[in-house]
């Protein structure tokens, strides 16, 4: 496909980081929100943040939905990582980083394995549980969660939230930020117009 | 919150330490900080690290106690509901029964060696980025870690964008409050969907705000394949002995401290 090859535009390249760095602006926010979740939670505020988790997910199939350019989710997806552990400070640190290269590429893997052509429920769905999987083995050998009790809940916690917050949120997202017309010049716009009745 | 937000425009005064360093020796020690760390489940390791990194970061950045003690509060939440989940789900021999939950010492252990690692990357991340500056940054960046000009400046942008942002997401919400309906107590209630629609708000702002830089860039030709840079970031000595200091200084303190802790 010589569409995927061609050289990104500098509004992809922009959209891209914009992505990445608004998220990691909200994801900031969440983080307030999840610390207080944790606080009331009292012991098991480590096991509330699962439930959160999918947010983490959202700006790589974004990204990757409308530029349709391979790595863009991957890129948006450390963008803002950098965001939170540079300039917002992460309790998590720069281990982050890692963690959201796996994220970035679990949510990315999908799309590509479409040949970045299917933009289906399914498949946003699969990028955000996908993505989940991807960083919950990583997680768990940092935090050393193999032979504590909660494994299994855990990952299911997880992988759950990824697959609504992380995949299905994405797909409304896009289609929401459709319509304000934003998005009218990137490649998602070219794509509906060439097959309108798949939506 | 807004202390680390605030930063880049606070910082300038006293960058201090860090105006003679190239700003990726900063970076690369964070790095190697936290990856290093990921494999130490040790207490007294991690509290002689700590301190070391207390004592560089005073003597070197001349960070205040004040300030110290505001990056330990700010992430003290987060490593003690790390602490708390760990002590009592794991198994071990049990010290107490607090209702239906067993804390075990080897929850404990892992828990607190846990909590420290939060605090040890995080209060040196918080006080070096208050101090960095990040067009330094992405110039060395291109200059030495081939980052192409096109996406340094991309990553420039989103700086900027997000030095804007809480002023932004402030405003966003201050007119979601004028428009929301109030409650019983006569204030306004903005709740989960007011603060979606903000959200989505600064997304489309940002989006469009991108679109029209991304333009920008491209009118001054910053995407051509050869250019020329005025400001120059190049290694120095002093960052070689100050890595080597830090480094070993490092594991000498976190070496000691768990010989001494047994």
């Amino acid at each position: 496909m010589s569409a995927l090859r061609a050289r990104w535009r500098t509004r992809d390249l922009v959209l891209v980081v914009v992505l990445g760095v608004t998220f990691g602006f909200l994801y900031w926010v969440l983080v307030q929100a999840w610390v207080g979740l944790s606080v009331l939670a009292g012991p098991f505020g480590d096991l509330t943040q699962h439930v959160l988790l999918g947010g983490w997910l959202l700006v790589a199939p974004l990204a990757v939905a409308i530029t349709r350019r391979p790595g863009s989710g991957v890129v948006a997806e450390v963008m803002a990582s950098v965001v939170e552990v540079v300039f917002l400070g992460s309790p998590v640190g720069p281990m982050l980083l890692v963690a959201a290269l796996l994220q970035g590429a679990g949510s990315e893997l999908p799309f590509a394995l479409t040949r970045y052509r299917r933009f289906t429920w399914g498949v946003y769905a699969l990028s955000g549980a996908l993505g989940a999987f991807l960083v919950f083995w990583f997680t768990a050998v940092r935090a050393g969660w193999f032979g504590s009790d909660l494994l299994l809940l855990r990952l299911g916690l997880q992988v759950a939230s990824g697959l609504l917050l992380g995949g299905l949120l994405a797909r409304v997202l896009v289609q929401v930020l459709r319509r304000t017309g934003v998005l009218d010049s990137f490649a998602i716009a070219r794509a509906d117009a060439s097959a309108p009745a798949r939506a | 919150m807004s202390a680390t937000l605030s930063a880049p425009v606070g910082a300038r005064s006293r960058r201090g330490g860090l105006a003679r360093l190239n700003p990726l020796t900063p970076a690369a020690l964070l790095l190697l900080l936290g990856a290093s760390v990921s494999f130490v489940l040790d207490v007294a390791a991690l509290v002689g690290l700590h301190a070391w990194l207390l004592v560089v970061l005073a003597a070197g950045l001349r960070a205040g106690p004040a300030e110290l003690l505001r990056a330990h509060l700010t992430f003290a939440p987060f490593a003690l509901g790390v602490l708390m989940t760990n002590a009592v789900s794991r198994p071990g021999r049990v010290l107490a029964e607090v209702g239906p939950l067993l804390v075990t010492d080897d929850g404990v252990r892992v828990g607190a060696a846990l909590a420290l690692r939060v605090l040890v990357v995080a209060v040196p991340a918080v006080v070096v980025a208050r101090r960095s500056d990040a067009t330094r940054l992405v110039v060395a960046l291109v200059q030495h870690c081939r980052v192409r000009p096109r996406a340094g400046f991309a990553v420039l942008t989103a700086h900027r964008m997000l030095a804007e942002m809480p002023q932004r997401w402030r405003l966003l919400l201050s007119s979601a409050r004028s428009r929301a309906p109030l409650d019983r107590r006569g204030r306004p209630r903005i709740g989960a969907r007011g603060y979606a629609r903000a959200a989505l708000a600064l997304l489309v702002g940002g989006i469009r705000r991108g679109n029209h830089v991304a333009d920008a860039l491209d009118v001054r030709g910053i995407g051509a394949p050869v250019r020329t840079s005025r400001r120059q970031e190049p290694f120095r000595r002093t960052d070689g002995v100050v890595a080597a200091v830090v480094v070993v200084g490092a594991l000498l303190a976190a070496l000691g401290a768990r010989l001494m802790g047994g």
